[in-house]
């Protein structure tokens, strides 16, 4: 069958009209941007939890460890080959069973003596004998000496040993001697290794221990057994690395789970394999933290799956409706050729289907760059920049189908137009105003639902994921008030018109055609209203969240970050380079009720430069309460209570010397969630629990700066500071990063609509300016002035803008307060929400909307300058 | 060339070329042309003559490649910036501002004018009355019909009473009810002073004239007119 000409040019016809192509391709980008976007965030913020689980476990211990606990110890000679068989053995049957298992590497088995010590002339030094698979190539070697063990240079310049020398090991199974073979850096003074994680626990001091652990004598596995009988054998099976594939991490997982489970099993070949060898009682314990990992990263995943539904559902419907604008506007710019196909007989449906053709280059260039794009964006602003490529191939499918999806609805739009003018063209009656006022009473409707939704969401007191309506409900709230905006607008216009009539022609000429213009125009301004409402509600709830947690955690850190210190720490030196305090923190309870209380002792001198202080926490500023706090050795604590009631007079348990309350505050830095504070001077606090007081204390250092910075200094400055707890730390909680996360991109959607709608108002002006010119250049015959002219323009032009902007700023901003409150992760937590007007976003649009205004206008002007009139005229 | 008072209007040798196709378009041919106070011209012609043209390059919004213009003895490049007062148009393109509605668009080149509000709204009812546009007054032009709207348009041209009006087919969408109206508007016109440059087929306004002018191919060729 002979193809028609028109349809075998059809496929590259678009490309004629490069603006109309542009369009096309445009919308589909977005359609299939906004299709692979949220697998591609989802994945992405997946990878980063994975990645920041790891990085705080490591490989080792994300790995697999089964520690055999034997309840007896061998004791014949038969029975210590047996011992070593089990070790040796089990390390080799585990080896079997995870070769070729994708991100698994090679196990190793440790067998852990118990505390003993090292002898030698005379001397002696506490040592733990251990063996473990490649620990020779895991350590700093500093003097070599053939055969014999390897001791730390802390128990060799303890002992006073060389290599060649002998000692004696005394463990808790007997006494062997041992010749000295090497000696290597003490591990603990070495640079730290993932390969010795599993045993951090023996090899640096534990806070709550006084001494720092023996350091190991090194073994060999004959040797082992010789040496302590008592080793117990551990066996790790370490993940090939830190930045792993999450379906390899997934799959590592249930490797991990299936070795569990035989381990445990008799009947299963490992398990029984295992007791075979072991053959006395045992119990294996298995740990890993992996599946700790992946539960963290599921969970965050999960808290983000609906926002982001909601947010690639807007970005979707966006698309959609650029989609159908490119359809509107091809068919408009091809009026002549559609009416004169019409008049030759063409249906609707087959120019609409001829259209779809033609889009079909345009539309998958577009998904191509759409594709990249979100690749490009996930990369670059995503929570992890690795998403696989094969990750983003693997959604093919998923965005071929949104661009077919693209094309149907192009085709739709294009046959819609190519309708109305086929109506127009045989004059056919026009359908009436039922549809837009059955939309807008659908959109009422659904406004009101979102409404009552709105007042629903909460997540306070819930760890459940987010639920979308927290998105949804706000958008259609926002959707429905621009709607009213819009009627509100057109309602008002003739009024406008009306008094501007005998004050400026041009303002008069712009408030006429804004009043009187066609229904496009009006509903432009209500898309523009409601993206800018997005917008502004996206920024506005996500920057009120993370301003409220944000001071949530400084308060309960205290600052920036906080450092445990031991116990009477030497005052900090005066010339630090960062602003810090001690305080005291105790931990007890209110005389006569079951109510915990924190008691704040604090160095006023030095507390409010480096505390973090909102003024809402009190009435009166932190420089006049402080000064209040005396110290005295006998006599009432002076001291200021935050989150009691006005007037209450608490006073503590154990302790019968009364507080007296100098000055109050809703919230003080250190506050606990649920619990009221005291605060005092520290060596009130430390008079607290000298007079009989209770409570659990412990000491810190609050800074703000680096915390590597500041813990450098702070160790160089003589206090010994434990690791920080930061702010960021606090904040790193799923559900506040979620709903951050989500409401910003909200917002950027947000923008990106108002970008789109501010543009496609500001062309669809230009093109119905460019319309009229010969009514403009009648205008000018009549004598109005160029300067009213512009002004008629910005004034149409901006006016749209500014009613829109106004919109959307209005019912952003006030379904914004409506909902930020509800979205307060710790109620408990002081201070209350806090509400950030987005002043600079604000400033910004309102700045865009300004430009495009005047851009617009300054152009229709030009253009209308430059028109040949006398052309168009003969027409 | 005639004689007789000094003319309202006189274009002197206007040529215009077009160079857009493959071959230069000669609109004008050296177009001479007057038209006194208080008198009625018509420019009749084949289609493609340049009657048209010639009103465009009279307005500037083509410009002649050569020629002058003078308007009451003044000579000026073209009438583009003389005020609606004196020289007024009414368009085959109508150019009404379709946001307005009829009333308004009259009113137009009277608010632009700054005339006062009482003034204005008895010269546009006038004007509306004048044409039978009083009934469709408060209607945007697209719910009117196309004759109405070039009554419209016409009623805007005269509402300023102009020395001179420039109108191109003012009577082609009219029946002949409408144009006796449309007549006995620009015969008040031409009473109170007002002249008349009509580009036109039809032979009810040529009859109307106090003379015409024939265009052929871009050159006038005149003869003396009729009278109504």
């Amino acid at each position: 069958m002979r193809v028609p000409l028109l349809w075998r040019l059809a496929p590259g016809v678009l490309f004629r009209f490069p603006r109309s192509a542009a369009a096309v391709a445009f919308s589909a980008g977005v359609v299939v941007l906004a299709t692979i976007l949220g697998p591609l965030f989802l994945a992405s913020s997946e990878r980063a939890s994975l990645q920041a689980g790891m990085e705080l476990t490591g490989p080792w211990e994300a790995g697999l460890q089964i520690v055999w606990r034997a309840y007896e110890y061998p004791d014949t000679p038969e029975e210590e080959r047996r011992h070593l068989e089990l070790a040796e053995e089990g390390r080799r049957l585990l080896a079997e069973r995870v070769a070729g298992v994708p991100g698994l590497a090679a196990p190793t088995v440790t067998l852990l003596g118990g505390d003993g010590t090292a002898r030698a002339s005379g001397r002696e030094a506490a040592a733990r004998v251990v063996y473990r698979t490649r620990a020779y190539e895991n350590v700093t070697v500093v003097e070599e000496g053939g055969e014999g063990v390897w001791i730390a240079d802390l128990t060799a310049r303890a002992l006073r040993v060389e290599p060649g020398d002998t000692m004696t090991l005394t463990t808790p199974s007997g006494i062997y001697e041992a010749r000295v073979g090497t000696i290597y850096r003490n591990l603990r003074d070495d640079e730290p290794r993932e390969f010795w994680s599993p045993l951090t626990d023996w090899i640096y001091k534990q806070p709550e221990s006084d001494a720092p652990p023996a350091p190991f004598v090194l073994v060999d596995l004959e040797t082992v057994m010789d040496a302590d009988r008592t080793a117990q054998i551990r066996w790790n099976i370490p993940l090939a690395g830190s930045d792993l594939a999450p379906e390899v991490l997934r799959r590592a997982a249930r490797e991990f789970r299936d070795i569990s489970r035989d381990v445990g099993r008799e009947r299963a070949e490992l398990g029984a394999a295992l007791r075979d060898l072991g053959g006395f009682a045992f119990e294996p314990a298995v740990s890993t933290l992996l599946g700790g990992v992946l539960g963290t990263a599921r969970d965050r995943l999960e808290a983000s799956k609906a926002p982001t539904g909601v947010v690639a559902a807007a970005v979707r419907l966006l698309g959609a409706g650029l989609v159908v604008a490119a359809g509107l506007s091809l068919a408009a710019r091809r009026r002549s050729e559609v009416r004169a196909l019409i008049a030759r007989g063409a249906s609707p449906a087959s120019l609409a289907l001829r259209f779809a053709v033609e889009g079909v280059a345009p539309v998958f260039l577009g998904g191509a760059a759409g594709v990249a794009l979100g690749y490009a964006g996930v990369r670059l602003a995503g929570a992890s920049g690795a998403v696989e490529w094969s990750y983003v191939a693997g959604l093919a499918d998923e965005a071929a189908l949104a661009a077919v999806a693209t094309l149907a609805l192009l085709a739709v739009a294009t046959g819609i137009a190519v309708a109305r003018e086929e109506r127009s063209f045989r004059a056919r009656p026009a359908r009436g105003r039922f549809v837009p006022l059955a939309a807008a009473a659908v959109v009422a409707a659904g406004g009101v639902v979102a409404y009552r939704a709105l007042e629903s969401i909460s997540v306070a007191e819930s760890d459940e994921p987010l639920a979308g309506s927290i998105l949804l409900a706000p958008i259609g709230v926002i959707a429905a008030a621009a709607l009213a905006g819009g009627v509100a607008l057109r309602l008002l216009l003739p009024f406008v018109a009306a008094s501007a009539r005998e004050r400026s022609t041009g303002v008069f000429l712009a408030a006429k055609r804004l009043a009187a213009g066609s229904g496009m125009t009006h509903t432009l301004v209500i898309v523009c209203g409601t993206a800018l409402g997005v917008m502004f509600f996206g920024v506005t709830v996500a920057s009120s969240v993370h301003r409220t947690a944000t001071a949530k955690a400084k308060t309960f850190v205290g600052s920036d970050f906080s450092f445990g210190v031991t116990p009477n720490p030497p005052p900090l030196p005066p010339d630090l380079p960062f602003p810090a305090t001690h305080v005291t923190k105790i931990q007890t309870y209110l005389e006569g009720s079951a109510q915990p209380v924190t008691v704040l002792g604090i160095e006023p001198d030095t507390f409010a430069a480096a505390a973090f202080w909102d003024d809402e926490f009190a009435d009166e500023p932190l420089d006049e309460l402080l000064p209040r706090l005396r110290e005295a050795d006998e006599g009432p604590f002076t001291a200021l209570a935050a989150g009691f009631g006005e007037g209450a007079a608490p006073s503590l348990v154990g302790t019968d010397v009364p507080i007296e309350v100098v000055g109050r505050a809703d919230a003080f830095p250190g506050m606990i969630e649920g619990q009221p504070l005291i605060a005092m001077t520290r060596e009130s606090a430390r008079r607290v629990l000298a007079t009989g007081g209770s409570g659990i204390r412990s000491d810190l250092i609050w800074a703000k700066g680096d915390p590597e910075e500041v813990q450098e200094t702070l160790l160089a400055a003589g206090q010994v500071a434990f690791e920080p707890l930061t702010v960021d730390e606090v904040l790193d909680s799923p559900t506040i990063q979620s709903l951050v996360w989500s409401l910003g991109l909200l917002g950027a959607v947000g923008a990106l609509a108002s970008a789109t709608a501010v543009a496609g108002l500001s062309l669809y002006l230009q093109a119905r300016h460019t319309a009229a010119q010969v009514a403009a250049a009648m205008t000018r015959r009549m004598g109005l002035p160029r300067r009213a002219e512009l002004l008629s323009w910005v004034t149409e032009i901006g006016g749209a803008g500014v009613a829109s902007f106004a919109v959307g700023a209005a019912t952003g901003l006030v379904t914004a307060s409506l909902v930020h409150d509800r979205l307060d992760v710790q109620p408990d937590l002081e201070p209350a929400p806090i509400f950030v007007v987005p002043v600079a976003v604000a400033a910004l649009a309102g700045l865009a909307v300004a430009a495009v205004t005047a851009l617009t206008a300054r152009r229709l002007q030009k253009r209308m300058d430059r028109a040949a009139i006398g052309e168009i005229m003969r027409v | 060339m005639r004689n007789g008072p000094e003319p309202l209007l006189a274009a002197r040798g206007l040529r215009k070329t077009f160079h857009g196709g493959a071959e230069p378009v000669h609109a004008l041919r050296g177009v001479s042309l007057e038209v006194a106070p208080e008198e009625v011209v018509a420019i009749v012609g084949p289609s493609g003559s340049g009657k048209t043209t010639l009103l465009m390059a009279l307005l500037g919004w083509d410009t002649p490649d050569e020629g002058e213009v003078v308007w009451r003895g003044r000579a000026l490049p073209h009438l583009g910036s003389l005020g609606w007062d004196e020289v007024a148009v009414a368009g085959q393109r109508l150019g009404l501002v379709e946001e307005l509605t009829v009333e308004e668009n009259v009113e137009l080149p009277l608010t632009i004018a700054g005339v006062e509000p009482h003034e204005r709204a008895e010269r546009v009812t006038q004007a509306l009355e004048a044409l039978a546009l009083d009934s469709i007054a408060d209607r945007v032009p697209a719910a009117t019909s196309l004759g109405e709207q070039q009554r419209t348009a016409l009623a805007r041209g005269l509402v300023r009473s102009p020395r001179l009006l420039l109108a191109d087919e003012p009577t082609s969408h009219q029946d002949a009810e409408r144009k006796r109206l449309l007549f006995r508007r620009l015969d008040d016109h031409r009473s109170l002073g007002g002249s008349c440059l009509v580009a036109t087929h039809d032979p009810d306004t040529l009859a109307f004239c106090d003379r015409i002018v024939r265009m052929e191919s871009g050159a006038l060729d005149e003869r003396a007119g009729t009278a109504s």
